[in-house]
């Protein structure tokens, strides 16, 4: 029997081929932010700051990573929420409940494409660090980085799902969102080391699943470092995704009802 | 012919009754949709018509009372219940429009668990019936309203649901579309043995196709009739006519 996903699949791949335009500026976008970041890289020309030693030393490898996980990240975080806000847009949301279709499914579905493009962008950043940027990457370790980037998909679903929710319930305006961007972004590590903060922003960084994937993935793909070293990020992660994605799924049930309760399930 | 108690029901209604915060939407609703049977739901704009539909359909939780459809308690069995009831919204903004009408049938079927030769088939199927095999492939958002709704109409059908729910399925079309819709409403009821629910304003749309009315009033079941029963329920108050009935039905006097 085909996967209960694979509808969801289709019709997006189906309707992203009438983007053609986007998905090819989005590319663009890419390389050009993977440029601006070589080029300030290149300002520093040898020069080593002490917070970058436990990477490599460089800069450019150091955020080559930062930016692609948080490329993914906000496709994660957000792409939950903006695949529910687009079916209430386009009056979609009733005719999709209106067939046998549990909210698993719908929030599985409706993300899938997103995901399997922002893996692939992940993949295009790292290839295009590699071979346009010279970065290099230890690839020995891929079976630990795609065990991270799972960890990461897991942990990040689990904010993206509660984002989705309150989509539900509020229509418009996602605090969660938006407060977990500006977290992550400023706390998580992508542009600098969190060695640079204060102790005490440190210790809350910590717990932030983007904090714990950047650390993971820098460890394995630029020093070659093996379970050992990452394990307690990897732990983290696990425990963001084991105890987050059902809490986070009652959640978005719950909203759902709530929205079938007063009726304001097609409302947008 | 068999009486209404012995015939079978897809849909009992028991109590039913919706409220919004303090708002009663529908008050105490019981009547039951028997297989093989047209039921005209008519009321006054705001009745609950679109609510009860919505509720038959499990987009809209009850608050009290209980709907058993093909058996099943629709609170509990939610899913598989909308695998046996197809829904035709009066709103044309339920489709993808970049996606083709086929993509879209295509979409919402295989939601249905169809297998893609059986999804073809109907589709294709469906799509010559109504004339609409030469644009399959045109973007949703490229077509008239009339073939929007013809498409909400085969996305109603394509799953040959058990209890068909139609919400003004005419808005948009055309004289000669209407008579085929009716046309094919009724050969689905009488000869698959499915319940329809046709919810509408407009008297000519049902005067001879339905079995069964249902009259909604600020969500009380003000009557619940056979069709032709109705122009007598009136005569007390000197309604003769047909259309005169049904406009006294609906608190309107002509």
């Amino acid at each position: 029997m085909k996967s209960p996903v694979w509808p969801f699949l289709k019709r997006d791949l189906q309707n992203e081929i009438n983007y053609r335009l986007s998905f090819f500026l989005q590319l663009f976008g890419l390389l050009l932010t993977l440029l601006l970041f070589y080029l300030l890289s290149r300002l520093f020309g040898g020069f080593v700051a002490s917070p970058l030693k436990p990477y490599g030393g460089a800069y450019f490898p150091f955020v080559l990573i930062g930016v692609a996980l948080q490329s993914y990240m906000n496709f994660a975080l957000g792409g939950f929420a903006a695949s529910l806000r687009e079916s209430q847009l386009t009056g979609t949301l009733e005719a999709i409940f209106a067939a046998p279709v549990g909210p698993l499914q719908f929030l599985v579905g409706s993300t899938a494409y997103n995901f399997v493009f922002s893996s692939l962008r992940i993949f295009l950043y790292f290839a295009a660090g590699a071979f346009l940027f010279g970065v290099r990457l230890d690839l020995a370790q891929t079976p630990l980085a795609v065990v991270t980037i799972v960890l990461t998909i897991g942990a990040f679903s689990v904010l993206g799902i509660v984002s989705a929710g309150f989509i539900l319930i509020f229509k418009r305006g996602d605090p969660v969102n938006y407060g977990i961007s500006v977290l992550s972004w400023m706390l998580g590590g992508v542009y600098y080391p969190i060695s640079i903060l204060p102790d005490w922003i440190q210790k809350i960084a910590v717990l932030i699943p983007m904090t714990n994937s950047l650390e993971a993935l820098r460890r394995a793909l630029l020093q070659g470092q093996g379970l050992a070293s990452i394990g307690p990020q990897l732990a983290i992660l696990a425990a963001w995704t084991v105890l987050g994605l059902p809490s986070s799924y009652l959640f978005f049930r719950w909203a759902l009802h709530r929205a079938q309760d007063r009726g304001t399930l097609g409302h947008y | 012919m068999a009486t209404e108690s012995s015939e079978k029901a897809v849909v009992e209604c028991v109590r039913l009754t919706k409220s919004f915060g303090t708002k009663r939407i529908l008050d105490e609703l019981n009547f039951r949709l028997p297989a093989g049977s047209i039921t005209a739901l008519a009321g006054p704009v705001g009745a609950g018509k679109t609510t009860l539909l919505k509720i038959l359909a499990g987009l809209i939780s009850v608050s009290q009372g209980t709907i058993t459809a093909g058996g099943l308690d629709l609170a509990v069995h939610c899913r598989l219940v909308r695998r046996i009831t197809g829904y035709v919204p009066s709103d044309e903004r339920s489709f993808y429009w970049r996606l083709s009408g086929f993509r879209n049938l295509d979409f919402f079927a295989s939601l249905h668990g169809l297998s893609k030769p059986d999804r073809l088939a109907r589709i294709r199927r469906l799509l010559v019936f109504w004339g609409m095999e030469g644009m399959a492939d045109i973007p949703f958002r490229n077509l008239s309203s009339g073939m929007k709704q013809i498409l909400a109409l085969c996305r109603g059908f394509i799953h040959d649901p058990a209890l068909l729910l139609l919400d003004e399925p005419c808005r948009s079309l055309g004289v000669d579309t209407v008579l085929k819709v009716r046309s094919a409403v009724r050969d689905f009821s009488r000869e698959k043995g499915r319940a329809v629910v046709w919810a509408t304003h407009d008297v000519h749309e049902i005067k001879d196709l339905a079995d069964r009315i249902l009259i909604l009033k600020s969500g009380r079941l003000e009557t619940e009739s056979p069709m032709t029963n109705l122009p007598s329920i009136y005569r007390e108050k000197r309604k003769d006519s047909w259309d005169e009935a049904f406009c006294a039905a609906l608190g309107k006097d002509i």
